[in-house]
Protein backbone atom coordinates (compact mmCIF):
# COMPACT_ATOMS: atom_id res chain seq x y z
CA UNK A 1 0.00 0.00 0.00
CA UNK A 2 1.51 3.31 -1.05
CA UNK A 3 -0.36 5.52 1.40
CA UNK A 4 0.47 5.46 5.10
CA UNK A 5 -2.27 6.64 7.40
CA UNK A 6 -2.62 6.25 11.10
CA UNK A 7 -4.77 3.38 12.26
CA UNK A 8 -6.46 5.79 14.65
CA UNK A 9 -7.72 7.90 11.72
CA UNK A 10 -8.96 4.85 9.84
CA UNK A 11 -10.50 3.26 12.94
CA UNK A 12 -12.48 6.43 13.65
CA UNK A 13 -14.28 6.40 10.30
CA UNK A 14 -18.03 5.93 10.39
CA UNK A 15 -19.28 3.01 8.25
CA UNK A 16 -22.82 4.42 8.32
CA UNK A 17 -21.75 7.80 6.92
CA UNK A 18 -19.47 6.19 4.36
CA UNK A 19 -22.33 3.99 3.20
CA UNK A 20 -24.42 7.16 2.70
CA UNK A 21 -21.48 8.74 0.87
CA UNK A 22 -21.25 5.79 -1.51
CA UNK A 23 -25.00 5.61 -2.13
CA UNK A 24 -25.13 9.33 -2.89
CA UNK A 25 -22.51 8.73 -5.58
CA UNK A 26 -24.28 5.91 -7.34
CA UNK A 27 -22.86 2.88 -5.53
CA UNK A 28 -25.36 0.18 -4.58
CA UNK A 29 -25.15 -2.31 -1.76
CA UNK A 30 -25.31 -5.52 -3.78
CA UNK A 31 -23.98 -8.21 -1.45
CA UNK A 32 -22.64 -9.01 1.97
CA UNK A 33 -19.53 -10.92 2.86
CA UNK A 34 -19.44 -12.78 6.13
CA UNK A 35 -20.86 -10.82 9.01
CA UNK A 36 -18.97 -7.59 8.70
CA UNK A 37 -18.53 -6.60 5.05
CA UNK A 38 -21.02 -4.85 2.79
CA UNK A 39 -20.15 -5.03 -0.91
CA UNK A 40 -21.00 -2.04 -3.11
CA UNK A 41 -21.08 -1.93 -6.89
CA UNK A 42 -21.50 0.95 -9.33
CA UNK A 43 -23.33 0.78 -12.62
CA UNK A 44 -20.44 2.59 -14.33
CA UNK A 45 -17.64 0.65 -12.70
CA UNK A 46 -16.51 -2.94 -12.91
CA UNK A 47 -14.88 -2.87 -9.49
CA UNK A 48 -16.55 -3.68 -6.22
CA UNK A 49 -15.94 -1.86 -2.96
CA UNK A 50 -15.94 -3.61 0.41
CA UNK A 51 -17.13 -1.59 3.37
CA UNK A 52 -16.46 -2.99 6.86
CA UNK A 53 -19.64 -2.28 8.79
CA UNK A 54 -18.37 -2.57 12.33
CA UNK A 55 -15.30 -1.12 14.00
CA UNK A 56 -15.24 -4.23 16.18
CA UNK A 57 -13.51 -6.10 13.38
CA UNK A 58 -9.86 -6.63 14.22
CA UNK A 59 -9.01 -5.75 10.61
CA UNK A 60 -11.39 -2.77 10.38
CA UNK A 61 -8.62 -0.18 9.81
CA UNK A 62 -6.99 -2.33 7.15
CA UNK A 63 -10.24 -2.85 5.26
CA UNK A 64 -10.96 0.88 5.44
CA UNK A 65 -7.50 1.54 4.05
CA UNK A 66 -8.26 -0.75 1.10
CA UNK A 67 -11.63 0.90 0.57
CA UNK A 68 -10.03 4.34 0.34
CA UNK A 69 -7.41 3.13 -2.14
CA UNK A 70 -9.88 1.16 -4.24
CA UNK A 71 -12.37 4.03 -4.41
CA UNK A 72 -9.58 6.45 -5.32
CA UNK A 73 -8.43 4.12 -8.11
CA UNK A 74 -11.97 3.61 -9.33
CA UNK A 75 -12.77 7.33 -9.45
CA UNK A 76 -9.27 8.51 -10.37
CA UNK A 77 -9.19 10.69 -7.29
CA UNK A 78 -6.33 11.37 -4.90
CA UNK A 79 -6.72 8.90 -2.00
CA UNK A 80 -6.10 11.72 0.46
CA UNK A 81 -9.16 13.55 -0.86
CA UNK A 82 -11.22 10.40 -0.39
CA UNK A 83 -9.95 9.99 3.16
CA UNK A 84 -10.73 13.65 3.92
CA UNK A 85 -14.27 13.15 2.62
CA UNK A 86 -14.64 10.01 4.72
CA UNK A 87 -13.27 11.73 7.81
CA UNK A 88 -15.67 14.63 7.41
CA UNK A 89 -18.64 12.46 6.46
CA UNK A 90 -20.25 12.76 9.92
CA UNK A 91 -19.99 16.55 9.87
CA UNK A 92 -21.17 19.70 8.24
CA UNK A 93 -18.17 22.00 8.28
CA UNK A 94 -18.16 25.67 9.21
CA UNK A 95 -15.01 27.39 8.00
CA UNK A 96 -13.82 30.79 9.12
CA UNK A 97 -11.04 32.23 7.02
CA UNK A 98 -9.05 35.20 8.13
CA UNK A 99 -7.29 37.00 5.29
CA UNK A 100 -5.10 38.70 7.89
CA UNK A 101 -2.59 35.84 7.91
CA UNK A 102 1.04 36.03 6.87
CA UNK A 103 2.70 33.98 4.13
CA UNK A 104 2.92 30.97 6.43
CA UNK A 105 -0.81 31.10 7.11
CA UNK A 106 -0.23 32.12 10.70
CA UNK A 107 -2.00 34.85 12.67
CA UNK A 108 -1.19 36.56 15.93
CA UNK A 109 -2.05 34.33 18.87
CA UNK A 110 -4.49 36.86 20.33
CA UNK A 111 -6.28 37.21 16.99
CA UNK A 112 -6.41 33.45 16.61
CA UNK A 113 -8.02 33.07 20.01
CA UNK A 114 -10.62 35.69 19.09
CA UNK A 115 -11.38 33.90 15.82
CA UNK A 116 -12.02 30.66 17.67
CA UNK A 117 -14.16 32.37 20.30
CA UNK A 118 -16.30 34.14 17.72
CA UNK A 119 -16.64 31.04 15.56
CA UNK A 120 -18.03 29.31 18.64
CA UNK A 121 -20.44 32.21 19.27
CA UNK A 122 -21.57 32.03 15.66
CA UNK A 123 -22.45 28.35 15.91
CA UNK A 124 -24.17 28.80 19.28
CA UNK A 125 -26.26 31.67 17.91
CA UNK A 126 -27.38 29.42 15.05
CA UNK A 127 -28.08 26.56 17.45
CA UNK A 128 -30.24 28.80 19.65
CA UNK A 129 -32.18 29.96 16.61
CA UNK A 130 -32.64 26.35 15.47
CA UNK A 131 -33.81 25.26 18.92
CA UNK A 132 -36.20 28.12 19.60
CA UNK A 133 -39.86 27.53 18.82
CA UNK A 134 -40.11 31.16 17.71
CA UNK A 135 -37.62 33.62 16.22
CA UNK A 136 -35.74 35.78 18.71
CA UNK A 137 -33.66 38.88 18.13
CA UNK A 138 -31.15 38.11 20.83
CA UNK A 139 -30.05 35.26 23.08
CA UNK A 140 -29.09 36.02 26.64
CA UNK A 141 -28.66 33.89 29.70
CA UNK A 142 -30.82 30.87 29.30
CA UNK A 143 -30.01 28.20 26.77
CA UNK A 144 -31.98 25.33 25.37
CA UNK A 145 -31.03 21.87 26.61
CA UNK A 146 -30.45 20.57 23.09
CA UNK A 147 -28.08 23.48 22.43
CA UNK A 148 -26.03 22.56 25.49
CA UNK A 149 -25.89 18.92 24.37
CA UNK A 150 -25.18 19.86 20.77
CA UNK A 151 -22.30 22.11 21.86
CA UNK A 152 -20.72 19.15 23.59
CA UNK A 153 -20.73 17.32 20.25
CA UNK A 154 -19.29 20.08 18.08
CA UNK A 155 -15.60 19.63 17.33
CA UNK A 156 -12.75 21.81 16.23
CA UNK A 157 -11.13 20.39 13.12
CA UNK A 158 -7.63 20.75 11.79
CA UNK A 159 -6.78 24.21 10.55
CA UNK A 160 -6.43 24.30 6.78
CA UNK A 161 -3.92 25.99 4.52
CA UNK A 162 -4.97 29.12 2.68
CA UNK A 163 -4.60 32.24 4.81
CA UNK A 164 -5.73 31.06 8.23
CA UNK A 165 -8.74 28.77 8.11
CA UNK A 166 -10.26 27.28 11.22
CA UNK A 167 -12.84 24.55 10.89
CA UNK A 168 -15.75 23.81 13.17
CA UNK A 169 -17.16 20.32 12.70
CA UNK A 170 -20.88 20.18 13.34
CA UNK A 171 -22.31 16.65 13.60
CA UNK A 172 -25.06 16.79 11.00
CA UNK A 173 -26.91 13.77 12.36
CA UNK A 174 -26.83 14.90 15.98
CA UNK A 175 -30.28 14.48 17.47
CA UNK A 176 -30.84 15.04 21.18
CA UNK A 177 -32.64 12.33 23.10
CA UNK A 178 -36.36 12.76 22.66
CA UNK A 179 -36.10 15.00 19.60
CA UNK A 180 -39.56 15.88 18.45
CA UNK A 181 -40.82 13.86 15.52
CA UNK A 182 -42.32 17.05 14.15
CA UNK A 183 -38.86 17.81 12.70
CA UNK A 184 -37.93 15.93 9.57
CA UNK A 185 -34.27 16.85 10.01
CA UNK A 186 -31.82 16.19 12.79
CA UNK A 187 -31.01 19.04 15.14
CA UNK A 188 -27.42 19.09 13.88
CA UNK A 189 -28.55 19.67 10.30
CA UNK A 190 -31.09 22.30 11.41
CA UNK A 191 -28.28 24.22 13.08
CA UNK A 192 -26.14 24.36 9.94
CA UNK A 193 -29.13 25.13 7.73
CA UNK A 194 -30.09 27.94 10.09
CA UNK A 195 -26.53 29.22 10.04
CA UNK A 196 -26.38 29.16 6.25
CA UNK A 197 -29.72 30.95 5.89
CA UNK A 198 -28.66 33.50 8.51
CA UNK A 199 -25.34 34.12 6.76
CA UNK A 200 -27.04 34.67 3.41
CA UNK A 201 -29.63 36.95 5.01
CA UNK A 202 -26.93 38.91 6.83
CA UNK A 203 -24.99 39.50 3.63
CA UNK A 204 -28.14 40.81 1.99
CA UNK A 205 -29.05 42.93 5.01
CA UNK A 206 -25.61 44.56 4.97
CA UNK A 207 -26.21 45.64 1.38
CA UNK A 208 -29.75 46.84 2.04
CA UNK A 209 -28.75 48.71 5.20
CA UNK A 210 -26.98 51.30 3.06
CA UNK A 211 -30.37 52.70 2.11
CA UNK A 212 -32.77 51.14 4.63
CA UNK A 213 -30.87 51.35 7.91
CA UNK A 214 -31.25 48.51 10.40
CA UNK A 215 -34.70 47.37 9.23
CA UNK A 216 -33.34 44.60 6.93
CA UNK A 217 -31.60 42.99 9.91
CA UNK A 218 -34.85 42.99 11.90
CA UNK A 219 -36.69 41.48 8.96
CA UNK A 220 -34.06 38.73 8.74
CA UNK A 221 -34.66 37.50 12.30
CA UNK A 222 -36.92 34.63 11.13
CA UNK A 223 -33.97 33.41 9.00
CA UNK A 224 -31.77 33.04 12.07
CA UNK A 225 -30.20 36.50 12.23
CA UNK A 226 -29.74 37.65 15.83
CA UNK A 227 -27.76 40.16 17.84
CA UNK A 228 -25.36 37.40 18.85
CA UNK A 229 -24.77 36.28 15.27
CA UNK A 230 -24.23 39.86 14.08
CA UNK A 231 -21.85 40.61 16.96
CA UNK A 232 -19.83 37.45 16.30
CA UNK A 233 -19.57 38.33 12.59
CA UNK A 234 -18.67 41.92 13.47
CA UNK A 235 -15.84 40.77 15.72
CA UNK A 236 -14.59 38.31 13.10
CA UNK A 237 -14.55 41.04 10.45
CA UNK A 238 -12.85 43.51 12.77
CA UNK A 239 -10.23 41.22 14.31
CA UNK A 240 -9.42 39.28 11.16
CA UNK A 241 -9.22 42.21 8.77
CA UNK A 242 -12.36 40.86 7.13
CA UNK A 243 -13.50 37.24 7.18
CA UNK A 244 -14.93 34.55 4.96
CA UNK A 245 -17.42 32.29 6.70
CA UNK A 246 -18.77 29.25 4.93
CA UNK A 247 -20.93 26.25 5.62
CA UNK A 248 -20.26 23.11 3.60
CA UNK A 249 -22.31 20.00 3.86
CA UNK A 250 -21.39 16.51 4.92
CA UNK A 251 -20.00 14.48 2.01
CA UNK A 252 -22.37 11.71 3.07
CA UNK A 253 -25.29 13.75 1.73
CA UNK A 254 -26.12 14.77 -1.81
CA UNK A 255 -23.50 17.16 -3.22
CA UNK A 256 -24.54 20.76 -2.51
CA UNK A 257 -22.76 24.04 -3.02
CA UNK A 258 -21.36 25.54 0.18
CA UNK A 259 -22.83 28.80 1.49
CA UNK A 260 -20.21 31.53 1.88
CA UNK A 261 -20.31 35.06 3.20
CA UNK A 262 -17.39 37.44 2.67
CA UNK A 263 -17.07 40.28 5.14
CA UNK A 264 -14.81 43.28 4.92
CA UNK A 265 -13.40 45.08 7.92
CA UNK A 266 -15.74 48.00 7.10
CA UNK A 267 -18.75 45.74 7.63
CA UNK A 268 -17.89 45.40 11.32
CA UNK A 269 -19.45 48.77 12.14
CA UNK A 270 -22.73 47.96 10.43
CA UNK A 271 -22.90 44.57 12.07
CA UNK A 272 -22.16 46.00 15.53
CA UNK A 273 -24.93 48.55 15.08
CA UNK A 274 -27.30 45.78 13.97
CA UNK A 275 -26.35 43.73 17.01
CA UNK A 276 -27.17 46.65 19.31
CA UNK A 277 -30.49 47.28 17.61
CA UNK A 278 -31.50 43.62 17.72
CA UNK A 279 -30.34 43.25 21.32
CA UNK A 280 -32.29 46.31 22.41
CA UNK A 281 -35.51 44.94 20.98
CA UNK A 282 -35.46 41.56 22.64
CA UNK A 283 -36.55 41.20 26.26
CA UNK A 284 -34.34 39.30 28.65
CA UNK A 285 -36.63 36.42 29.52
CA UNK A 286 -37.01 35.16 33.08
CA UNK A 287 -34.81 37.78 34.74
CA UNK A 288 -34.83 37.89 38.56
CA UNK A 289 -34.78 41.48 39.78
CA UNK A 290 -34.51 42.71 43.34
CA UNK A 291 -35.43 46.32 44.18
CA UNK A 292 -37.84 48.75 45.72
CA UNK A 293 -41.31 49.69 44.47
CA UNK A 294 -41.69 53.44 44.01
CA UNK A 295 -43.96 56.05 42.45
CA UNK A 296 -47.27 54.72 43.72
CA UNK A 297 -49.22 57.88 44.38
CA UNK A 298 -52.72 56.41 44.68
CA UNK A 299 -54.41 55.02 47.74
CA UNK A 300 -54.47 51.23 47.92
CA UNK A 301 -58.00 50.88 46.62
CA UNK A 302 -57.27 53.16 43.62
CA UNK A 303 -53.94 51.59 42.71
CA UNK A 304 -53.97 50.95 38.94
CA UNK A 305 -51.06 48.49 38.96
CA UNK A 306 -48.57 50.87 37.29
CA UNK A 307 -45.41 51.26 39.36
CA UNK A 308 -41.69 51.75 39.08
CA UNK A 309 -39.12 49.33 40.40
CA UNK A 310 -35.76 50.84 41.37
CA UNK A 311 -33.21 48.11 41.11
CA UNK A 312 -29.45 47.77 40.71
CA UNK A 313 -28.52 46.57 37.20
CA UNK A 314 -24.83 46.34 36.57
CA UNK A 315 -23.22 49.33 38.22
CA UNK A 316 -26.33 51.52 38.03
CA UNK A 317 -29.63 51.75 39.85
CA UNK A 318 -32.22 51.77 37.07
CA UNK A 319 -35.89 52.65 37.05
CA UNK A 320 -37.96 49.87 35.54
CA UNK A 321 -41.61 50.35 34.65
CA UNK A 322 -43.90 47.50 35.68
CA UNK A 323 -47.63 46.95 35.35
CA UNK A 324 -48.95 44.52 37.94
CA UNK A 325 -52.07 42.39 37.60
CA UNK A 326 -55.01 42.89 40.01
CA UNK A 327 -54.08 39.81 42.05
CA UNK A 328 -50.64 41.25 42.84
CA UNK A 329 -51.64 44.88 43.48
CA UNK A 330 -52.31 44.62 47.20
CA UNK A 331 -48.91 43.03 47.87
CA UNK A 332 -47.13 45.50 45.61
CA UNK A 333 -48.91 48.54 47.07
CA UNK A 334 -48.01 47.43 50.59
CA UNK A 335 -44.38 46.85 49.59
CA UNK A 336 -44.27 50.34 48.07
CA UNK A 337 -45.87 51.86 51.16
CA UNK A 338 -43.46 50.05 53.51
CA UNK A 339 -40.45 50.70 51.22
CA UNK A 340 -39.77 46.98 51.35
CA UNK A 341 -37.43 45.24 48.92
CA UNK A 342 -39.10 42.77 46.60
CA UNK A 343 -38.02 39.97 44.32
CA UNK A 344 -39.75 39.76 40.94
CA UNK A 345 -39.18 37.51 37.94
CA UNK A 346 -40.07 38.97 34.53
CA UNK A 347 -38.95 39.66 30.97
CA UNK A 348 -36.80 42.78 30.80
CA UNK A 349 -37.42 44.86 27.68
CA UNK A 350 -36.14 48.18 26.44
CA UNK A 351 -38.54 50.88 25.28
CA UNK A 352 -36.28 53.48 23.77
CA UNK A 353 -34.09 54.56 26.70
CA UNK A 354 -36.47 53.15 29.30
CA UNK A 355 -36.71 49.68 30.74
CA UNK A 356 -39.91 47.76 31.27
CA UNK A 357 -40.42 44.46 33.07
CA UNK A 358 -42.98 42.38 31.17
CA UNK A 359 -44.93 39.46 32.59
CA UNK A 360 -44.03 40.13 36.25
CA UNK A 361 -44.43 36.97 38.34
CA UNK A 362 -43.22 35.15 41.43
CA UNK A 363 -43.32 38.36 43.46
CA UNK A 364 -42.19 38.16 47.07
CA UNK A 365 -41.09 40.51 49.84
CA UNK A 366 -37.45 40.28 50.92
CA UNK A 367 -37.63 40.20 54.70
CA UNK A 368 -34.81 42.13 56.36
CA UNK A 369 -32.54 40.16 58.63
CA UNK A 370 -30.20 41.40 61.34
CA UNK A 371 -27.97 38.38 61.19
CA UNK A 372 -24.74 38.44 59.19
CA UNK B 1 30.02 -2.34 6.70
CA UNK B 2 28.69 -5.91 6.86
CA UNK B 3 25.02 -6.86 6.92
CA UNK B 4 24.04 -7.57 10.53
CA UNK B 5 20.43 -8.67 10.07
CA UNK B 6 19.34 -11.09 12.80
CA UNK B 7 18.32 -14.68 12.09
CA UNK B 8 14.80 -13.89 13.26
CA UNK B 9 14.47 -11.11 10.70
CA UNK B 10 15.82 -13.40 7.99
CA UNK B 11 13.29 -16.09 8.95
CA UNK B 12 10.51 -13.51 8.76
CA UNK B 13 11.60 -12.43 5.29
CA UNK B 14 11.83 -16.06 4.19
CA UNK B 15 8.26 -16.68 5.41
CA UNK B 16 7.09 -13.73 3.30
CA UNK B 17 9.09 -15.05 0.35
CA UNK B 18 7.49 -18.48 0.82
CA UNK B 19 3.97 -17.05 0.93
CA UNK B 20 4.74 -14.77 -2.03
CA UNK B 21 5.93 -17.71 -4.12
CA UNK B 22 2.90 -19.89 -3.34
CA UNK B 23 0.55 -16.94 -3.92
CA UNK B 24 2.22 -16.05 -7.22
CA UNK B 25 1.79 -19.59 -8.48
CA UNK B 26 -1.88 -19.38 -7.52
CA UNK B 27 -2.22 -16.12 -9.46
CA UNK B 28 -2.26 -13.85 -6.44
CA UNK B 29 -0.28 -10.92 -5.21
CA UNK B 30 0.84 -10.32 -1.67
CA UNK B 31 0.46 -7.03 0.20
CA UNK B 32 2.68 -6.65 3.21
CA UNK B 33 1.35 -4.40 5.94
CA UNK B 34 3.64 -2.36 8.17
CA UNK B 35 4.98 -4.51 10.96
CA UNK B 36 3.04 -4.58 14.21
CA UNK B 37 0.20 -2.60 12.71
CA UNK B 38 -2.06 -5.49 13.58
CA UNK B 39 -1.32 -9.07 14.33
CA UNK B 40 -1.65 -10.16 10.69
CA UNK B 41 1.19 -9.71 8.32
CA UNK B 42 0.07 -10.09 4.73
CA UNK B 43 -3.01 -9.91 2.53
CA UNK B 44 -3.29 -12.08 -0.57
CA UNK B 45 -5.53 -11.08 -3.46
CA UNK B 46 -5.96 -12.41 -6.98
CA UNK B 47 -4.20 -10.28 -9.56
CA UNK B 48 -7.29 -10.51 -11.71
CA UNK B 49 -10.70 -12.14 -11.44
CA UNK B 50 -12.10 -12.72 -7.98
CA UNK B 51 -12.16 -9.75 -5.59
CA UNK B 52 -11.83 -11.98 -2.55
CA UNK B 53 -8.93 -11.58 -0.15
CA UNK B 54 -7.23 -13.91 2.29
CA UNK B 55 -5.04 -12.81 5.16
CA UNK B 56 -2.15 -14.71 6.65
CA UNK B 57 -0.39 -14.35 9.97
CA UNK B 58 3.07 -15.55 9.19
CA UNK B 59 5.37 -17.20 11.68
CA UNK B 60 8.75 -18.79 11.09
CA UNK B 61 10.77 -21.08 13.31
CA UNK B 62 13.89 -23.20 13.02
CA UNK B 63 13.16 -25.11 16.21
CA UNK B 64 12.15 -28.74 16.29
CA UNK B 65 8.41 -28.17 16.49
CA UNK B 66 7.13 -31.01 14.33
CA UNK B 67 5.99 -34.14 16.14
CA UNK B 68 3.44 -36.88 15.60
CA UNK B 69 0.86 -34.65 17.23
CA UNK B 70 1.47 -31.89 14.72
CA UNK B 71 3.34 -28.62 14.46
CA UNK B 72 3.49 -26.75 17.77
CA UNK B 73 3.35 -22.97 17.52
CA UNK B 74 3.54 -20.54 20.42
CA UNK B 75 1.28 -17.56 19.70
CA UNK B 76 1.08 -14.24 21.56
CA UNK B 77 -2.41 -13.86 23.05
CA UNK B 78 -3.17 -10.81 20.89
CA UNK B 79 -2.43 -12.79 17.74
CA UNK B 80 -4.51 -15.69 19.02
CA UNK B 81 -7.49 -13.49 19.83
CA UNK B 82 -7.34 -11.71 16.49
CA UNK B 83 -7.08 -15.00 14.60
CA UNK B 84 -9.96 -16.65 16.45
CA UNK B 85 -12.26 -13.58 16.09
CA UNK B 86 -15.41 -14.21 14.10
CA UNK B 87 -15.76 -10.48 13.48
CA UNK B 88 -12.82 -10.30 11.10
CA UNK B 89 -13.83 -8.93 7.73
CA UNK B 90 -11.52 -11.23 5.77
CA UNK B 91 -10.83 -14.93 6.37
CA UNK B 92 -7.38 -15.35 7.80
CA UNK B 93 -5.08 -18.14 8.70
CA UNK B 94 -2.00 -18.82 10.71
CA UNK B 95 0.85 -19.96 8.47
CA UNK B 96 3.97 -21.29 10.17
CA UNK B 97 7.13 -21.82 8.16
CA UNK B 98 9.34 -24.50 9.67
CA UNK B 99 12.99 -24.17 8.67
CA UNK B 100 15.94 -26.45 9.30
CA UNK B 101 17.86 -25.92 12.51
CA UNK B 102 21.02 -25.19 10.51
CA UNK B 103 20.71 -21.71 9.04
CA UNK B 104 23.04 -22.60 6.16
CA UNK B 105 20.36 -25.02 4.92
CA UNK B 106 17.49 -22.54 4.84
CA UNK B 107 17.97 -21.63 1.21
CA UNK B 108 19.76 -23.54 -1.50
CA UNK B 109 20.24 -22.33 -5.04
CA UNK B 110 21.91 -23.59 -8.17
CA UNK B 111 21.37 -23.44 -11.90
CA UNK B 112 18.45 -25.85 -11.62
CA UNK B 113 16.49 -24.63 -8.66
CA UNK B 114 15.81 -22.21 -5.86
CA UNK B 115 15.13 -24.38 -2.85
CA UNK B 116 13.54 -23.15 0.34
CA UNK B 117 13.93 -26.05 2.76
CA UNK B 118 11.17 -27.75 4.79
CA UNK B 119 7.62 -26.34 4.53
CA UNK B 120 4.88 -24.14 5.91
CA UNK B 121 1.68 -25.29 7.62
CA UNK B 122 -1.64 -23.48 7.94
CA UNK B 123 -4.33 -23.38 10.61
CA UNK B 124 -7.78 -21.78 10.78
CA UNK B 125 -8.34 -20.54 14.32
CA UNK B 126 -11.66 -18.82 13.69
CA UNK B 127 -14.14 -19.68 16.43
CA UNK B 128 -11.59 -21.19 18.79
CA UNK B 129 -12.37 -20.68 22.50
CA UNK B 130 -11.03 -17.82 24.60
CA UNK B 131 -8.06 -18.51 26.84
CA UNK B 132 -7.13 -17.48 30.36
CA UNK B 133 -3.45 -17.40 29.38
CA UNK B 134 -1.97 -13.94 29.67
CA UNK B 135 0.99 -13.90 27.34
CA UNK B 136 1.08 -16.82 24.93
CA UNK B 137 -0.80 -19.93 23.98
CA UNK B 138 0.35 -23.10 22.22
CA UNK B 139 -1.59 -24.24 19.18
CA UNK B 140 -1.00 -27.39 17.20
CA UNK B 141 -1.27 -27.52 13.42
CA UNK B 142 -1.97 -30.92 11.79
CA UNK B 143 0.99 -31.91 9.62
CA UNK B 144 -1.47 -32.57 6.81
CA UNK B 145 -2.19 -28.82 6.62
CA UNK B 146 0.65 -28.02 4.24
CA UNK B 147 0.46 -24.49 2.89
CA UNK B 148 0.61 -24.95 -0.85
CA UNK B 149 -1.16 -23.73 -3.98
CA UNK B 150 -4.06 -26.14 -3.52
CA UNK B 151 -4.67 -25.16 0.09
CA UNK B 152 -4.49 -21.48 -0.84
CA UNK B 153 -7.04 -21.95 -3.62
CA UNK B 154 -9.23 -23.71 -1.05
CA UNK B 155 -8.98 -20.66 1.20
CA UNK B 156 -10.19 -18.47 -1.65
CA UNK B 157 -13.09 -20.84 -2.28
CA UNK B 158 -14.09 -20.51 1.36
CA UNK B 159 -13.85 -16.73 1.05
CA UNK B 160 -16.05 -16.83 -2.06
CA UNK B 161 -18.59 -18.87 -0.09
CA UNK B 162 -18.94 -16.10 2.48
CA UNK B 163 -20.54 -13.84 -0.10
CA UNK B 164 -24.32 -13.47 -0.01
CA UNK B 165 -25.96 -11.60 -2.87
CA UNK B 166 -28.69 -9.18 -1.85
CA UNK B 167 -32.08 -9.28 -3.54
CA UNK B 168 -32.50 -6.32 -5.90
CA UNK B 169 -35.55 -5.11 -4.02
CA UNK B 170 -33.63 -4.72 -0.78
CA UNK B 171 -31.33 -2.10 -2.12
CA UNK B 172 -32.36 1.50 -1.81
Amino acid sequence: MSEEWSDAVLAALSPRDIASYLKMRGWRHVADHGRVIAIFAHADQTEELRLPVTAKSPDFARRMHELVINLANSTETNPREILTDFTLAPFDVVRVRSPDADDYGSVRLEDGLDLHYEARNLVIAAANAAASPEPRKSWRGRRFDEVTDYRANVRLGQTEHGSFVLTVLSPWNYAPAGQSFSFSETFGRRVTKTLSSALAATEQAIRQSVSDGMAPFLEAVPLGVSANLCQALANLAREGGGADVSVSWSPSGPPQAPVTISLRREDAGTLTEAAKELGAQEPDVGVLIEGKITQIAEAAEQFSGDAVLEAPLGNLVRKIAVTFSPSERELVWQAGHDKSWVKIVGDLAREGRRLRLLNPRDISIIEPTEEE
Amino acid sequence: MPITTSDNDIKERLSIAFATAVAARAGCMLVEWPKDKQSLDVTLRPISGSSEIVELQLKATSQDVVSEAGVGVELPIKNYNDLRSEDAAAPRYLVALVLPDDATLWLAQDAEQLLLKRCAYWLDLRGMPPTINRKTISVTIPTSNIFDVQSLLGMFEIAEGMRRQRPESRDE
